[in-house]
């Protein structure tokens, strides 16, 4: 029964440190994906942990079992790759079939696992045909079922859907979500799309520069995350630099004031001591446009309007001088164009707020 | 718009640049294909020649007893001499005064009279005297084959009594040609497969090593591979035997004098100079398969022997390909090296007389002694034809043929994946490089050093040297202004079946034997009657180097993305400006090294060289000269000399192409 | 006035027919997005545009000029590769004026134009760097800028989004637009992200097989697209077949191969034929109660919820045996659980009718 640690994991490439000093525990049965932009060493945790690379520093341990130091072909893992990888000159079915092959797992258990593996990805019917016969979601599909015949219950998702098509990704999703649950495996997924993160996993460990920014549940992550990188790196938000300049006893409820005098209202547990330099963050779905002003709402321009199906984007410049973006419900958006001027409508409780960051906040919403 | 720019757009038309690229397809097709396979027509206009003196027995010995009147002398002469067999002739005599018989041997050479032999000696009284002249005995005798005369001539102290004189035939042995020539043929074939074998063997550990490990002195031992490449054949055959074999009157410091067979030795030579051309090859190949099949099947379970043999080799044919045809064409080929050996093993013997005859020494040495043009022209035919064909086996069989890779063997395989295995697999690797490449390479060295120096005709040595650097300059600066533009036209030609075409034939010096490609150059200029040897070796150099800067500038052109040149063009540049802006500085550097190949290789070139013109003088025939006639000091020296010119050239290469790697 | 006309277009790769026969117009000013799965003839169309490949018949007129001869240097158009393709050789700066160099401009006016594009996307201070110094959205800008220094009015963008990270796409596609609006060009994107080509032309064309299936605004595309394909491929849809019983007023009615009758919207389809109808899965509305108009509900189990942040999709397995999805916003996805039982309405408006496509829906919504 696969659970994995990870302990004071550094890598390092010559002058270049790919990730440092990671700790993490992924329970058995748990789906947690490594999310993050390029470069923050999330592919080089799960390179280490399968035994292509070895850490330069720590130790991983599977089933408590220290397994630094093991070759790859000992660590009983499966692996899916950005790439696919799929043996250009092996069939469908040969493909499958390799881990009990080379694991001499004997002819009936085989014919056995890879039948059943391909059925599972809806390609027992293509299995005589070569992987650039496939489309690009198949050949994944492909390398999903060989990965599943190796029988080991760790499964480790590099980039899986990262070569595809993003309408067949989306589709994918699902497939990998029912597989690994209904064989309750335990999945270690890398990814750089925050929407692939936050639909697949239980939890996910969201990394910056080599290092460990934040762990939780995607729910959490997104309604409170607890930084600001985070904010704004799952799920899109607007933010708003200011100063607070009033608060009460309790402590979660204070008032900021930002640029050019316009005062918001806000109601959250972490609110600041007064004179606190603030940046507010806000997810466009919980933001409002009325043509008349009302409380706790900053007049702005409507600089874009962008369709996105069900609901309307917009793209407003407050008086603040800060852009705003906000989306509205297709159904209910009629009525307003490029160039209006209109009241952008906070609601004080769904405001998130941190402290100013020191090294500017630019800086710090950088998704490079 | 104005004339400028009319003129610009002009040259940047379609028409120029179809008309540019014939030319230098037509430049390729003339000048390189036609002359290198011009030999096959032979085929059709000189059979009749080639039955005559290829497929016929040879006539038999004849014997006849002549009586010279005057002076009661009697003796039995030949018609034909067999010089590879000890030839004697019998003189009766009965006289009363001291006679001088003075016995020759001329051959004609090209008109010439060359004496081969000569012996007198004064006799007395009644008895007899027996000259014999053996093939072996001393270099000069019966070094050429062909027509002559022998000459007996008697005097006494007062003058010349009488002269007698026939014409004689020097031939080398009593096979027939065809059997020589099949049995050289059969030999060269059979070393440039066992060669291929090991070198695969010994090759694949090695380039597995050089591409997918990463160890301290990498770099090192990636430069040693290279070595022998940078050494001229002659002087890598010079060296060799000297370390391996039992060489008569030859014994320096630290020599093994393992072997007195010359099959062995020249397999061991061959080794030598083909083995980085199959390391590069797989390394190459190595290089471009996706490390994350070999990753995705170890996650899978599969150990290093097991991922090799069922994921690495399966999708490395190509690469087997080449390094399987660029090996066996070069043992094939191989000429200056191996003469030298077989000299060393032979020394003081006629060439013809060597035990042992592989096709290109044949041709060399037939070329040599003159007057065998139906059986040179037939040599090369058939080298050329059954290279050809075999390499179109070896292509299919590999391509097609299926290893068994189905069948897993998990237990050994996961055995010898483990512990001691693979380190001996790897320490093996690196004896091997060490002891049958650097060791042999440049144990010349070690004769330089602790040898007796003799003297050293400096006077020829720079000749031969400015003669070779001259060539190699020219042929160099041909190959670049037509290389570089078939290259490119080969991988980004819009018409696909052409270039395919090209890709293939462009190849075919490459692997047809240079001593086979010499002779057929020599017929077709011949043919033209130009009638001057440099021009006729520059030719020759120019056939079998044009496919190095083609591979090499085609190669890069693969790997550089066209969306460079495409986009360079949407965004205004006419076509030679982006040559001048995006292609060239991104091939400069395969351009340059294709050039700095093409250069060494013409240096150290001995087969086409001897093949096309027999008397020219370039630095490896003036070792192999030296080698032969035995003056092995001033060979060493004169191999040193070229060994560190060409390794200069090859470390700037290096410099060079790294730079190329790190930019 | 760069507009672009292309009439009859056809090219084919031997048997192969990548480009069918299209007749577009572009108009001047115009951001036109190309969408199609991998492989439905959307690169090659571009390369034709831009010259880079002969089209075997047709023709394409760039203001009103046939370039059918002319070679790409002359046609003005700039083109933007998948990988961008900066030359490695050189950096930012050499780069960026190649397009004036080669053209033959004067000293002074390249510095200026170069200078006045990298100021534009924010490369300025980088001049001296080489391309591979630069992260992937620097890259980004840096060729963008490079094609817009050319001289050029028509920008040819070959997913030009899809090298970077997920998140960093839904920033750049804004400044994506925003240049080519600011530059007045006439832009030409073409992607296979559903996503990004809703959000970000003016006009999208729908290409398959060589072939325009549809040529709309976004919201045209969204809501009213002219086949099952793009109801599916644009968005996620629900799909019913069935028989098309009657027509009444501003509604029909189908009988699903279920054996339910489903309610529609109005069809010119005669009644009788067999029919797919459809229904996005933002429309697909989902409750714990059941819905109050007492048609097309129906009563199923969630079976699996990926959380997507301000929406949430659910896998529901209806009564009848068929699986679909449902895309809930936010604030209403946190009510349900996996495992619940719900009640699910499609609303007659949503949903839309095609005659069945020839050789089956399966084999019609295939996105290879």
């Amino acid at each position: 029964m696969p659970e994995i640690t990870m302990k004071n994991i550094t890598k390092r490439f010559g002058k270049v440190t790919a990730c440092e000093d990671i700790d993490l525990t992924i329970k058995e049965g748990e789906y947690v994906t490594v999310l993050g932009p390029s470069g923050c060493g999330k592919t080089t945790l799960v390179k280490i942990l399968s035994g292509i690379w070895e850490p330069t520093d720590g130790d991983c341990f599977i089933d408590g079992k220290k397994v630094t130091g093991i070759p790859t072909f000992e660590r009983d893992l499966g692996y899916i790759f950005q790439n696919i990888a799929l043996f250009p000159h092996m069939t469908v079915w040969q493909n499958t079939s390799y881990a009990p092959i080379v694991k001499d797992r004997g002819q009936e258990v085989i014919e056995s696992t890879t039948t059943e593996n391909l059925e599972l990805v809806n390609l027992l019917q293509r299995k005589g045909f070569k992987p650039f016969e496939l489309s690009g979601g198949e050949q994944q599909k492909a390398g999903i079922a060989r990965a599943l015949c190796s029988g080991s219950k760790l499964l480790i998702l590099d980039e899986p859907l990262s070569a595809l098509d993003a309408r067949v990704r989306l589709d994918l999703r699902y497939d990998i979500k029912r597989l690994v649950k209904s064989k309750g495996l335990t999945a270690i997924h890398v990814t750089h799309d925050q929407e692939e993160a936050m639909s697949i996993s239980d939890r996910i460990v969201l990394m910056r520069a080599g290092r460990i920014v934040e762990v939780n549940t995607p729910e959490n992550l997104y309604n409170n995350p607890k930084n600001l990188f985070t904010a704004n790196f799952i799920g899109e938000a607007s933010f708003i630099e200011g100063r607070i300049v009033e608060n009460d006893d309790e402590g979660n409820c204070c008032t900021m004031k930002a640029r050019n005098g316009h005062k918001l209202k806000i109601k959250n547990d972490r609110c600041m001591m007064k004179g606190a330099g603030v940046v507010i963050a806000v997810r466009p779905e919980n933001l409002f446009i009325s043509r008349e002003a009302e409380k706790n709402s900053i007049p702005g321009v409507i600089e874009e309007k962008i369709f996105m199906g069900s609901f309307m984007r917009y793209r407003i410049m407050m008086a603040t001088d800060d852009l705003v973006q906000v989306e509205i419900a297709e159904a209910v958006d009629k009525t307003f164009n490029i160039g209006d001027n209109v009241n952008v409508i906070f609601r004080s409780e769904k405001l998130l707020v941190y402290p100013r960051p020191k090294e500017g906040l630019q800086e710090v919403l950088s998704l490079e | 718009m104005n004339l400028r720019e009319k003129i610009s757009n002009f040259i940047a038309g379609k028409k120029v640049i179809k008309g540019w690229y014939a030319l230098v397809i037509i430049f390729f097709i003339m000048l390189v294909i036609v002359p290198t396979l011009f030999v096959l027509t032979y085929a059709f206009t000189g059979w009749d020649e080639i039955q005559d003196s290829v497929m016929t027995d040879p006539p038999e010995i004849q014997f006849t007893r002549v009586q010279l009147p005057a002076n009661n002398i009697t003796f039995i002469s030949q018609d034909i001499i067999d010089v590879t067999q000890t030839y004697s002739i019998q003189v009766a005599y009965e006289t009363e005064v001291e006679m001088h018989l003075n016995y020759t041997i001329t051959l004609l050479n090209d008109g010439e009279r060359e004496i081969e032999f000569q012996e007198e000696v004064m006799v007395n009284g009644t008895g007899s005297y027996t000259f014999i002249a053996r093939a072996n005995d001393t270099y000069n005798y019966f070094h050429h084959v062909g027509d002559g005369f022998h000459t007996l001539t008697v005097s006494n102290g007062s003058g010349l009594i009488e002269t007698w004189e026939e014409p004689v035939t020097l031939r080398s042995g009593s096979d027939r040609p065809w059997d020589l020539v099949k049995n050289a043929l059969k030999v060269s074939f059979i070393i440039a497969t066992i060669v291929t074998i090991i070198d695969f063997t010994a090759g694949l550990p090695m380039a597995w090593l050089m591409v997918r490990k990463d160890f301290r002195g990498k770099k090192y031992i990636d430069t040693l591979i290279d070595m022998p490449l940078a050494i001229p054949t002659a002087a890598l055959g010079f060296s060799t035997a000297m370390f391996w074999a039992v060489t008569p009157g030859l014994d320096p410091y630290g020599s093994l004098s393992l072997t007195s067979s010359p099959f062995v030795l020249i397999i061991l030579l061959h080794i030598v100079f083909s083995y980085p051309y199959m390391v590069r090859s797989l390394s190459a190949i190595l290089q471009e398969i996706d490390i994350n099949y070999e990753i995705a099947a170890s996650t899978l379970g599969a150990p290093p022997l097991t991922v090799a043999r069922t994921i690495t080799l399966p999708l490395f044919r190509a690469g087997l390909v080449t390094g399987i045809i660029l090996c066996f064409a070069r043992s094939l080929s191989e000429t200056g090296g191996t003469m030298a050996a077989l000299a060393m093993m032979s020394p003081s013997m006629g060439e013809l007389a060597y035990p042992m005859k592989t096709g290109p020494t044949l041709i060399g040495a037939w070329k040599h002694a003159g007057g065998f043009e139906p059986q040179l022209a037939f040599t090369a035919m058939i080298l050329v034809i059954i290279t050809l064909i075999l390499l179109v086996i070896i292509k299919i069989v590999i391509m097609k043929f299926k290893l068994p890779l189905r069948k897993v063997m998990p237990g050994p395989e996961r055995l010898l994946s483990k512990g001691v295995f693979p380190k001996m697999k790897d320490a093996l690797s690196f004896l091997f490089m060490f002891v049958i490449l650097i060791i042999p390479s440049f144990f010349i060295f070690s004769f330089v050093f602790t040898g007796e120096p003799s003297p050293v005709d400096w006077d020829g040595f720079w000749s031969a040297m400015s003669f070779s650097f001259f060539v190699a300059a020219v042929i160099t600066i041909i190959n670049l202004i037509f290389g570089v533009p078939l290259a490119i036209y080969i991988v980004r030609g819009t018409n696909k079946m052409i270039s395919n075409i090209l890709d293939v034939l462009v190849n075919v010096p490459l692997i047809v034997p240079t001593s086979a490609l010499g002779i057929s150059l020599g017929m077709f200029w011949g043919s033209m009657d130009l009638g001057m040897t440099t021009l006729l070796v520059i030719s020759a150099h120019l056939a079998f180097t044009f496919p190095l800067v083609v591979r090499n500038v085609a190669g890069a052109m693969e790997e550089l993305d066209p969306t460079y040149e495409e986009t360079a063009r949407t965004l205004g540049a006419k076509p030679m400006f982006v040559f001048r802006k995006i292609v060239f500085p991104s091939i400069k550097f395969s351009v340059l090294a294709g050039a700095i190949m093409a250069f060494t290789r013409s240096l150290g070139e001995t087969g086409a060289t001897l093949a096309v013109v027999k008397d020219a003088n370039t630095v490896p025939v003036y070792i192999v000269g030296l080698v032969k006639a035995g003056d092995y000091y001033p060979a060493a020296l004169a191999c040193i000399a070229l060994i560190f010119i060409s390794f200069i050239t090859m470390m700037l290469m290096r410099y060079m192409t790294r730079k190329a790697g790190d930019g | 006035m760069p507009e672009i006309r292309i009439t009859n277009l056809k090219k084919a790769f031997g048997d192969l027919v990548a480009i069918d026969d299209l007749t577009i117009d572009v108009k001047d000013g115009e951001y036109l997005t190309i969408l199609g799965p991998t492989g439905a003839g959307k690169t090659t169309l571009l390369r034709l545009i831009a010259g880079l490949t002969e089209q075997t018949s047709g023709s394409i007129f760039i203001d009103g000029e046939c370039v059918d001869d002319l070679p790409p240097e002359r046609r003005k158009v700039a083109f933007l590769s998948q990988s961008y393709s900066l030359f490695p050789h050189m950096d930012v700066w050499e780069n960026t004026t190649f397009g004036p160099i080669a053209r033959g401009w004067d000293p002074e006016q390249v510095e200026i134009v170069g200078r006045e594009m990298l100021e534009m996307v924010h490369l300025y201070e980088r001049k001296d760097a080489l391309p591979r110094e630069l992260s992937g959205g620097m890259q980004q800008r840096n060729a963008l800028a490079r094609a817009l220094s050319a001289d050029a009015k028509i920008l040819l963008l070959d997913e030009p989004l899809r090298a970077l990270d997920a998140r960093l796409r839904l920033d750049l596609r804004h400044e994506l637009k925003k240049l080519s609006k600011d530059m007045g060009m006439t832009a030409i994107h073409v992607t296979h992200d559903q996503e990004e080509a809703l959000t970000i032309s003016d006009r999208i064309l729908v290409l398959r097989d060589g072939r325009i299936i549809q040529s709309g605004t976004p919201k045209e595309i969204f809501n009213e697209p002219s086949g099952p394909f793009i109801h599916h491929f644009v968005g996620e849809a629900n799909f019913v077949s069935g028989v098309l019983k009657a027509v009444e007023g501003d509604r029909a009615v189908i009988t699903g191969d279920d054996g339910q009758d489903y309610h529609t919207q109005a069809t010119g389809i005669k009644p009788g034929s067999r029919v797919v109808t459809g229904i996005k899965t933002e429309f697909t509305l989902m409750t714990k109660d059941r819905w109050g108009v007492d048609i097309n509900n129906f009563t199923g189990q969630i079976e699996r919820i990926l959380f997507l942040g301000r929406f949430s999709d659910f896998e529901v397995k209806l009564d009848s045996g068929q699986m679909i999805h449902a895309r809930l916003p936010g604030y209403q996805a946190t009510k349900f659980r996996a495992g619940d039982r719900v009640n699910i309405h499609y609303s007659p408006e949503r949903m839309l009718v095609f005659p069945e496509p020839d050789g089956g829906l399966k084999k019609e919504l295939e996105m290879v």
